[in-house]
């Protein structure tokens, strides 16, 4: 038997994905603007400090080292003793009156990687459990404990 | 991508003392945040540096799923893939998930940049930092075995008692 949607459940259908969509383009018009996430380092003024959490290392120089996130790049002028490429570091910088990132603490993350195959397992836990305790029927999944 | 195993775990251990068909769902609803909000960005990611002409701010985008409006609105539309009398259960049990592991998160320290629990109407970040970001790691894996002993031993009772139920019927 066909049922006719009730507007009611048309709203409850729709309305979160177009509340999702609205969200995800508010939180990328808050990034690209600084308002969120790392970019907004670019423009603050000198004189400022800045916590670069969690970045991965991709390159050590004599006068200092590189941090990477996605597509974000930071030159941090410090001492790079003991700082290897691959490594993930927290880093405080203060924004000189030249506009370089000088590294006033770091702080290294040895256990990233634990972290993450953590990460991984955990999904698998879930999708187990998942599979475990729900059920896809024809009208829809279900709970079944 | 945070420790997941630690998050679940946060449910399925005190689960062992409730009886609720929906505890599934809530363990599925603390990977959330993360199956969405880093998991999704950091594959589109490795898809972009393969060539793949995502852009940026679609990828940063996926953040707003480690939000609690985030999180609320994906329970909400997800909720809707049950069946129709099981879809507010399913919505609840996504949220608390979701929760626990916001609360979780946001045990720890990460020197000030904590998350914006308020977006998008603040983009003022929290964070309550009491424990160090990675102090689950040397504890997962132990936590995660003594879930599952106290798991076995529950379903353990519940299988001997129902076959003495059905030796005694019979």
């Amino acid at each position: 038997m066909n049922v006719k949607p009730t507007s009611t459940s048309s709203v409850l259908q729709v309305g979160p994905i177009f509340g999702l969509l609205a969200l995800l383009l508010a939180w990328s018009w808050a990034t690209e603007t600084g308002r969120i996430g790392y970019r907004g380092i670019r423009e603050a003024p000198p004189g400022t400090e800045h916590v670069l959490s969690l970045f991965t290392v991709t390159r050590v120089d004599p006068g200092g080292y590189r941090l990477t996130r996605g597509n974000l790049n930071f030159d941090v002028v410090a001492n790079p003793t003991g700082l290897e490429t691959g490594q993930e570091v927290t880093t405080l910088v203060l924004i000189d009156p030249g506009g370089r990132l000088v590294e006033q603490w770091r702080e290294e993350a040895p256990q990233r990687d634990g972290k993450k195959r953590l990460g991984v397992l955990g999904l698998v836990l879930a999708g187990g459990v998942a599979l475990l305790t729900l059920r896809v029927g024809r009208k829809g999944v279900i709970i079944r404990g | 991508m945070a420790d997941l195993v630690t998050h679940v775990c946060a449910v399925l251990l005190p689960g062992v003392l409730v009886r609720s068909r929906a505890l599934g769902l809530v363990a599925v609803g603390t990977v959330l945040p993360d199956a969405l909000g880093r998991a999704v960005p950091m594959a589109l990611e490795i898809a972009q540096d393969n060539g793949v002409g995502i852009p940026d701010p679609v990828i940063w985008s996926f953040g707003a799923f480690h939000s609690p409006a985030g999180l609320l609105l994906a329970s909400a539309s997800l909720s809707q893939s049950f069946v129709k009398g099981q879809r507010t259960e399913a919505f609840i049990a996504l949220t608390i998930g979701a929760a626990v592991h916001v609360l979780i998160d946001l045990l720890q320290y990460h020197h000030g940049r904590g998350y914006p629990l308020l977006a998008p109407f603040s983009w003022e970040t929290y964070e309550i930092g009491v424990i160090g970001s990675e102090v689950t790691v040397d504890l997962a894996l132990p936590l995660l075995a003594v879930t599952a002993a106290l798991w076995a031993i529950r379903l353990g009772i519940r299988f001997w008692r129902q076959r003495n139920r059905s030796e005694s019927t019979s």
